[in-house]
């Protein structure tokens, strides 16, 4: 079996993605140089991070899952792959519309739910898949670590993940929790990375 | 995306996609969905790879193709569907250039 040359995405989405990211970083400047007020700053770099997830969701269904992962049972995977995107593209408009419009003292938090809301909805239909849909988890974790686009997204996300998580817990617990999430934001993106470096070693760098 | 609309502005390709969304297919068991001519069948199948909304892997002799469409397209998908949109700039949906044909079945 062989697979067909294949278009991972179109550079409009990766200039996308990368200028997302570099919008947020001169955001946070602006706003630590205090070139532009801190809560428009704040307002900015939350609607930036919000559309990352809105592309990344957008885009995740079109990288490709090698056959082995889908083809034993593709039905399940493939529907669990579109509802994943679908929800992580409601989440990030949500998120962005909160951003853009909800009352400062509460914006964070709200956003930080929306999206955190998104991922466990995400998680939760993966876990009903895998008990009900006669997938094991193995060949669900084979799928999503499939390719090399797939973990360079799926490291994006669990930074955004994490982002969430702080903006969540300053809101509610204040900077002597928030500051210690990094803690775990930092081993477990460590372990992707590993995951991601194995997969270089393995594979050679991607077509 | 352009590639994306014209893909998607032909009915036959739609109920392609359709299909697809139940799990991956071979190009002969697609094309046992329609009644048009294999050559045809092909046509169809190249534009939508040519518009990245679907993906063909080799699987002995035949073509298994996937789904690969982004929320945004499913939506556009949804939304042609829904209001039975048609190119007009295209009226003959099957006539597709002999260069973008290729042997997929």
């Amino acid at each position: 079996m062989t697979l067909e040359p294949h278009k991972h995405g179109s550079p409009v989405s990766l200039v996308l993605m990368g200028g997302l990211v570099i919008a947020v970083l001169a955001i946070v400047a602006a706003g630590e140089f205090d070139l532009i007020d801190r809560e428009w700053a704040k307002r900015g770099v939350g609607a930036a991070l919000a559309l990352l997830l809105l592309v990344l969701g957008n885009y995740w269904p079109k990288l490709l899952i090698p056959v082995d992962a889908w083809r034993a049972n593709p039905g399940p995977v493939l529907a669990a792959e579109r509802f994943a995107a679908t929800i992580l593209v409601i989440a990030g408009l949500a998120a962005l519309a909160v951003w853009v419009w909800w009352p400062a003292p509460r914006m964070m938090a709200v956003a930080g739910a929306i999206t955190l809301a998104g991922f466990g909805l995400t998680a939760a239909n993966w876990v009903r898949v895998i008990l009900t849909g006669g997938v094991s988890a193995q060949s669900a974790a084979r799928g999503l670590l499939a390719s090399q686009p797939r973990l360079t997204v799926l490291m994006l996300m669990h930074a955004l993940f994490w982002v969430a998580v702080i903006f969540l817990a300053d809101t509610v617990w204040g900077d002597a929790v928030s500051r210690w999430l990094i803690v775990p934001f930092i081993l477990l993106n460590g372990a992707l990375g590993l995951l991601y470096s194995r997969r270089l070693d393995r594979q050679g760098p991607a077509k | 995306m352009n590639n994306a609309f014209k893909a998607l502005s032909d009915p036959t390709r739609r109920r392609v996609l359709e299909l697809l969304k139940q799990g991956p297919l071979s190009a002969g068991e697609l094309a046992d969905q329609f009644e048009v001519s294999k050559s045809t069948m092909s046509a169809h199948f190249a534009i939508l790879r040519e518009a990245s909304l679907v993906a063909s892997q080799k699987h002995g002799k035949s073509v298994v193709y996937h789904l690969q469409i982004s929320v945004l397209e499913d939506a556009l998908l949804g939304f042609a569907r829904l209001f039975g949109w048609e190119m007009t700039a295209t009226p003959n949906a099957t006539a597709v250039p002999d260069e973008k044909k290729e042997t997929g079945i």
